[in-house]
């Protein structure tokens, strides 16, 4: 036991800290259990008398427990009876067993009765809780159960992330005037000018990760979707004037995916890990209607033309159509889902309603929305308008050309296809350098893609001649930490003479896949 | 006041817990056993080389004790060193700090060595994702079948069944959900991070510790930008257990196991704390996750050692207070009693002495023709006065080929054909059994046996031997995927089936191998023929070359697993044939042998028969291997094969054990009782009563082993004991325990009853004949025990039939006693 140790110990009067160490110096035999039960037993007497000035933190004593033995079944995305462990106030509220504890009476508490016992019947498939853990809790709940929690949101008046490697690009997009393109980086959305040539703004929020970047069609508001995973999903709503920060509003346990915004603006819809699709309503900035028709994590979300439906698709391969003001499903898109691999994007024509759709089974599927004919046997798949040929690898992005004439497909093994919709037939494959493809936005007026992913790059791709037109890293790297050599190793690239450089842009990075 | 209680109470607490650190230290060596004495020391390696930061590497270290015997203690020594070049951590793994040379001293007691260091680099390397985090992702069990690996995964995420696919698992980490599992910006909030160690709710709990080794290993990986090296490493390509066979002696001693990964490129690393371990038999030793293996108590346990996709293992053999014991030289037959009895003496085990002929007779008929001997024969073997060891080869080589033989053997095959009318129709199972009938009797060579069956084409009517082919046939379409499971199976005692989804979870077949396997039999077609239900075996050339993957969706070319195939000619079924049935391929005459063996002895040298692999070893290599040269060397003659066994002094064993080996299961030092199969219990009821069962279909008086397959039947009593569908290759199709049904049938059943109150049956013969009831009751005993009664039993008996209402109930009473004895429905 070292001086420091002995030291926090008597500093600390933690009970575990107490057993870490006993743990350190000897193994697992019998008397070791004998030496546990009578120190624990010593402790708690002395305790009594000792240390009952110390109050136990939930924060600091109670919420650790918690998390390591009980949040895996007893969390957001699995509460198995009903019971979510994962903050105070879920614990207070307790789960279909009634409420977790009564403050101040121990021995009324549930949580107490299930802990303890020999043995006891929680942890239910795991070890049981050390003798001076469950006296934690004992005492913490006679201490009166507070809540300590700090508030965490003061968290997210955050310094601007530093980089020494590009993240991910998981979602891009063009203003509506195409003068600015919005790239997601980590906890923020960057604003360039569409040709890369420089940075304009950086928007700082609490999201680690950006799924859906939105630009109301009167490009007063953008809309920034995303979530910090296995924690809480956000919508955010900036003034694209001032580039200032609206409203925020959380939304699941989890990141939301694959949001969109109704044609007239008011409504925002987007899936969400729990198998539910949202709506929001961008006026009341208040859920609108939840739809829970899904069987898995809901990726995809559209409006009808008319903005009267919404369209719903994910890992469960159904594509949904509900009604917007009923909240009522209406039909199933792609009756004969059976056999088709998890849906990962959906985007909608930009004039028709039409829905083009792709995932795992690498095969990019348009189909009508409204169906026209009655379904009946051996007649069920009657709303495909077109399967196009099977990709590379697994679809992450799908997009639409302005017209409605030309669609983007990129897949995973790192290329991007263009397809006319007409036919179905193959116009050009833009090389991404193998890297994953996760995003693609055309330009909206010019004929020009741009497309994000793995590596972390922007790449402009000029689609008459599918030429690459430029290439830039949308994030600020640290470079002192980072840049080297690689420009000449990557050189193959022959539009690399036009990277319309920022200070910041130096480093491209090669060979990640 | 409550402050001075406080520090008080804190002194109390420190004081008592130093008080029992030290007893329990005291106190570790009598939980455990007692280090004997030593007289000297060593490492294994001798030396070490060490390449690179994280070119991490422990030793074993082994005492020499007084009784002339090595003991491990490798984790006992202390470990120093005189300057800085290395790094000696808590488990006493070696690290390298400084380039050099540098010596370690280990010390143990009063003895010690010194271990020589060659520390080459200290460079740091990237994080490898196939080297470091595959590995990683194992040994945290996130690639678990019950985790991430299952089917279909966990909770949206889904891993390769530990780790066979490592370009799919980084597809899945990186690719999946546009990276949402790790965070280049910010690694330690990476999903993969905070999901193992609970830092965001995990149902899997928490499986990695925040400053772990895999925890830096991941983080590291992250860092440096989540790159892939799927294509440009190679994986490891051999793993080494040391040691892989060790003798611990007595029940609480230990043994460190070290765990040393080859790579193709000639690397090497130590991965004892990242591979996986299970014990064979716990009872025997256990193994804890650090590779350390405790003796529980006498007993042989296989500790399989998994890293990545290869399996390694350690034979570990407690030996167990055996003090008294001296080997008695024991005869030897021929090879098979010498290779016995080396594992004898290994093992500290004497072999029992020889069975009775009365035992024997009973025992050999009942191995070779499935039916006991009659009274007359019994009573001629006894009462020859030949040279028993002579006297019993020249009963092997006479029964050996009798009609009764061949019966029971075509049987036998019948059984594992799968000769099922349900595959092959009512004409199909006759004709099917015609063909193997005549096999068995011109003795065919096993291996144009099976090659027969694998090239037969053309009507399963007019060319019998294709009806092998029906069993891998589903309503007229054949299935390649079934011919692959049920060849290597039945012909290699491999199970290949795990390989269908994924790579064999406990061996190294892969899925590749599966429809790699497959594509020989793509081009079998099944087509139905003039006759009713007549089908027609043919080489379907409209079928291109091979069967699909179903991850790729590709047609896979047509390999063999190992060794080497001819290429693919006319008929691809002929390359698989000559590569199947070669006296090269390692597991053809191995099986086949193995399995022939567990029909005598009642137990493979490997078991189950027919499911060798590594992690599965035979209880006597040697043996094994011997068998299997001489039936190769034989030309695969199963008649030669048989006679080898049975004549050995291992088969002639008594089941009456001794002091040394009565707790032996495994090494055949003493014969085992094997309750009859379904048809001879049936057929040693006839024989006993004289009362020939009735089946329908089938001409009067034949042997249930007769029957043509499972669809005739006696009322259900064959299906009760255990008799196989013959809808599978296993041999655990065929059942042969014991249950409270099975009692009862016998006792009240109408089975055995009628049989015993046969008017035409041995009792109702016998005292029609007036005979006296000492005579009556030698003949019951011979009829059902095949031998003679006690004294004892003999007066018992006879007391028993002349009190008896009349001598007929009096004699079946005591038939019916017998026939539920366990002597009787025992092979012993």
């Amino acid at each position: 036991m070292s001086c420091n140790q002995i030291s926090k110990f008597l500093r600390g009067s933690s009970f575990l800290l107490m057993l870490d160490i006993l743990k350190m110096n000897l193994k697992l035999t019998l008397v070791y259990c004998i030496q546990c039960f009578i120190t624990v037993f010593l402790t708690i007497l002395i305790g009594h008398f000792a240390w009952s000035d110390s109050p136990i933190s939930y924060y600091q004593d109670i919420q650790p427990i918690l998390q390591r033995s009980c949040q895996g079944c007893h969390q957001p995305s699995q509460a198995d009876g009903d019971l979510i462990l994962t903050s105070y106030e879920d614990l207070r509220r307790g789960g279909t067993a009634g409420a977790a504890f009564i403050a101040g009476q121990p021995d009324q508490s549930l949580i107490l009765d299930l802990i303890s016992g020999d043995p006891p019947s929680m942890p239910m498939d795991g070890d049981p809780l050390a003798p001076a853990e469950i006296e934690l809790v004992r005492r913490w709940i006679a201490e009166g159960a507070v809540n300590d929690t700090p508030n965490m949101d003061t968290d997210s008046a955050i310094a601007p992330p530093q980089y020494t490697i590009p993240p991910v690009i998981s979602s891009l997009t063009y203003s509506p005037d195409g003068d600015i393109i919005a790239v997601s980086g980590y906890r923020e959305v960057l604003l360039h000018k569409s040709d890369g040539s420089q940075l304009l703004a950086r928007l700082l929020g609490k999201s680690d990760r950006i799924e859906s970047i939105i630009y109301a069609s009167d490009s007063k508001m953008l809309i920034i979707v995303g979530g910090t995973p296995a924690k809480f999903g956000e919508v955010q709503m900036w003034d694209t004037a001032t580039n200032k920060l609206i409203h925020s509003l959380e939304s699941t346990y989890d990141t939301i995916y694959g949001a969109s915004l109704s044609p007239d603006n008011k409504f925002l819809a987007f899936g969400c890990t729990d198998k539910t699709a949202r709506i929001v309503s961008i006026l009341d900035k208040k859920e609108f209607l939840r739809f829970d028709n899904h069987s898995d994590w809901v990726l995809g979300t559209l409006f009808t033309t008319d903005g009267s439906h919404f369209v719903t698709g994910g890992r469960d391969t159904a594509l949904k159509l509900t009604e917007l003001k009923s909240g009522s499903f209406i039909d199933d898109i792609n009756a004969s889902n059976k056999g088709l691999g998890a849906i990962h994007t959906i985007v909608r024509h930009p004039k028709l309603d039409q829905v083009l759709s792709g995932g795992a089974d690498r095969i990019p599927r348009l189909y009508r929305i409204f169906r026209q004919k009655r379904r009946d046997v051996g007649n069920t798949d009657f709303n495909l308008i077109r399967a196009f040929e099977r990709q590379s690898d697994v679809i992450n992005a799908v997009a639409f050309s302005p017209d409605g004439s030309q669609i983007a497909v990129g897949a995973v093994g790192g290329e991007v296809r263009i397809y006319k919709v007409a036919d179905g037939s193959l116009i050009m494959t833009l090389d991404a350098d193998s890297t994953a493809v996760f995003t693609i936005a055309f330009h909206p007026n010019k004929n020009q893609v741009a497309i994000g992913g793995f590596d972390g790059q922007v790449r402009i791709f000029n689609l008459g001649s599918g030429e690459l037109m430029g290439e830039f890293i949308p994030v600020p790297l640290d470079s002192a930490l980072t840049r080297v050599k690689k420009v000449e190793e990557v050189g193959t690239v022959k539009a690399k003479d036009i990277i319309k450089a920022t200070s910041e842009i130096k480093l491209v990075v090669s060979g990640m896949t | 006041m409550k402050a001075s209680l406080s520090i008080l109470g804190i002194l109390l607490v420190l004081i008592l817990n130093l008080y029992f650190n030290v007893s329990v230290n005291s106190d570790q060596t009598a939980v455990n056993i007692e280090i004997p004495k030593i007289t000297k020391l060593k490492s294994m390696p001798e030396a070490l080389v060490l390449e690179g930061k994280h070119d991490v590497r422990r030793v074993l270290v082994s005492g020499l004790t007084l009784g002339g015997y090595w003991i491990d203690l490798s984790n006992e020594p202390s470990f120093t060193t005189t300057d800085t070049k290395v790094r000696i951590d808590s488990d006493g793994y070696i690290h390298p700090v400084a380039v050099g040379r540098t010596t370690v001293k280990v010390t143990f007691r009063r003895h010690s060595i010194d271990l020589p260091v060659n520390i080459k680099s200290v460079d740091t390397q990237p994080v490898s994702f196939v080297r470091d985090v595959m590995p990683a992702i194992s040994r945290a069990g996130c690639n678990a079948g019950t985790c991430h690996g299952a089917a279909k995964g966990k909770n949206g995420f889904q891993l390769s069944l530990r780790g066979y696919d490592a370009h799919l698992d980084y597809q899945t980490l990186v690719t999946d959900l546009s990276g949402r599992r790790f965070n280049r910006a910010r690694p330690a909030q990476s999903l993969m991070l905070l999901k193992p160690t609970q830092g965001v709710p995990h149902g899997g709990g928490q499986v990695m510790e925040a400053d772990s080794r895999h925890y830096e290993i991941f983080h590291q990986w992250i860092a440096e930008g989540v790159k892939s090296d799927v294509v440009t490493t190679e994986k490891v390509s051999r793993l080494e257990v040391i040691p892989n066979a060790t003798e611990i002696h007595l029940p609480g001693m230990e043994q460190q196991l070290r765990v040393i990964a080859h790579y193709p490129d000639g690397t090497s690393r130590d991965v004892t704390r990242d591979a996986i371990y299970s014990s064979s038999l716990p009872d025997a030793a256990t193994v804890s996750d650090s590779g350390f293996v405790t003796a529980v108590r006498r007993g042989e346990a296989v500790i399989l050692v998994r890293y990545e996709s290869l399996y390694s293992t350690s034979e570990i053999i407690v030996i167990g207070d055996r003090s008294g014991f001296k080997w008695a030289e024991v005869s030897q037959y021929n090879y098979i009693d010498g290779l016995v009895y080396d594992k004898l003496k290994r093992v500290r085990v004497l072999p029992s002495d020889l069975c009775t002929d009365a035992e024997f007779i009973r025992r050999l008929y009942l191995d070779l023709t499935g039916v006991p001997p009659t009274p007359d024969q019994v009573q001629a073997f006894l009462a020859d006065h030949e040279d028993s060891r002579k006297k019993r080869e020249g009963l092997i080589d006479y029964l050996i080929g009798q009609p009764e033989y061949i019966e029971y053997w075509t049987h036998k095959w019948a059984d594992l054909l799968q000769s099922n009318r349900k595959f092959l129709g009512e004409k199909g199972v006759w004709l099917f059994r015609k063909w193997i009938y005549d096999s068995v009797a011109e003795n065919k060579p096993y291996d144009t046996f099976v090659r027969d069956l694998l090239m037969a084409s053309g009507s399963a009517y007019q060319n019998p031997a294709a009806n092998y082919h029906l069993a891998s046939t589903d309503k007229t379409i054949y299935q390649p995927d079934v011919a692959v499971e049920n060849v290597t199976q039945l012909f290699l005692g491999i199970r290949f089936a795990c390989a269908k989804c994924h790579d064999h979870p406990f061996e190294k077949w892969t899925q590749n191998q599966y429809y790699e396997l497959g594509s020989y039999f793509s081009e079998v077609g099944v087509k139905k023929g003039q006759l009713p239900d007549e089908q027609i075996i043919y080489n379907n050339y409209s079928v291109n070359g091979g069967v699909k993957h179903p991850k790729t969706g590709t047609i896979v070319p047509a390999n063999v697993p190992f060794g080497s195939a001819d290429k693919i000619g006319d008929d691809p079924r002929e390359s698989i044939t000559n590569w199947l049935v070669s006296k090269d391929n390692p597991w053809f005459a191995k099986s086949m042998v193995n399995r022939v063996w567990s029909y005598f002895l009642g137990r493979g040298i490997v078991e189950p028969v027919d499911d060798i692999r590594s992690s599965n070893p035979p209880s006597n290599a040697k043996l094994l291997d011997a068998l299997t040269e001489d039936f190769i060397e034989n030309g695969f003659d199963l008649r030669h094969l048989m006679r080898t066994i049975t004549t050995s002094r291992t088969y002639q064993q008594s089941i009456k054990t001794n002091r040394w080996n009565q707790e032996d299961e495994i090494n055949f030092a003493h014969a085992t009782a094997r309750r009859l199969t379904a048809e001879q219990i049936l057929d040693a009821v006839s024989v006993a009563t004289g009362s020939q069962p009735k089946f329908s279909g089938v001409p009067k008086g034949s042997r249930a082993v007769q029957l043509p397959d499972s669809n005739l039947d006696d009322g259900g009593f064959l299906k009760l004991f255990g008799r196989p569908e013959r809808e599978s290759v296993c041999e655990c199709e065929r059942t042969t325990q014991v249950s409270l049904s099975h009692a009862l049938n016998l006792i009240n059943g109408p089975t055995i009853a009628n049989a015993i109150i046969d008017p035409q049956g041995r009792i109702v013969q016998l005292t029609e004949k007036k005979i006296d009831n000492r005579t009556l009751v030698e003949e019951v005993y011979l009829a059902t025990l095949c031998r003679v009664p006690s004294e004892t039993e003999s007066g018992k008996a006879v007391d028993y039939i002349s009190k008896a209402d009349s001598q007929v109930e009096g004699a079946q009473d005591l038939l019916w006693a017998l026939i539920n004895s366990p002597s009787f429905l025992f092979n012993r």
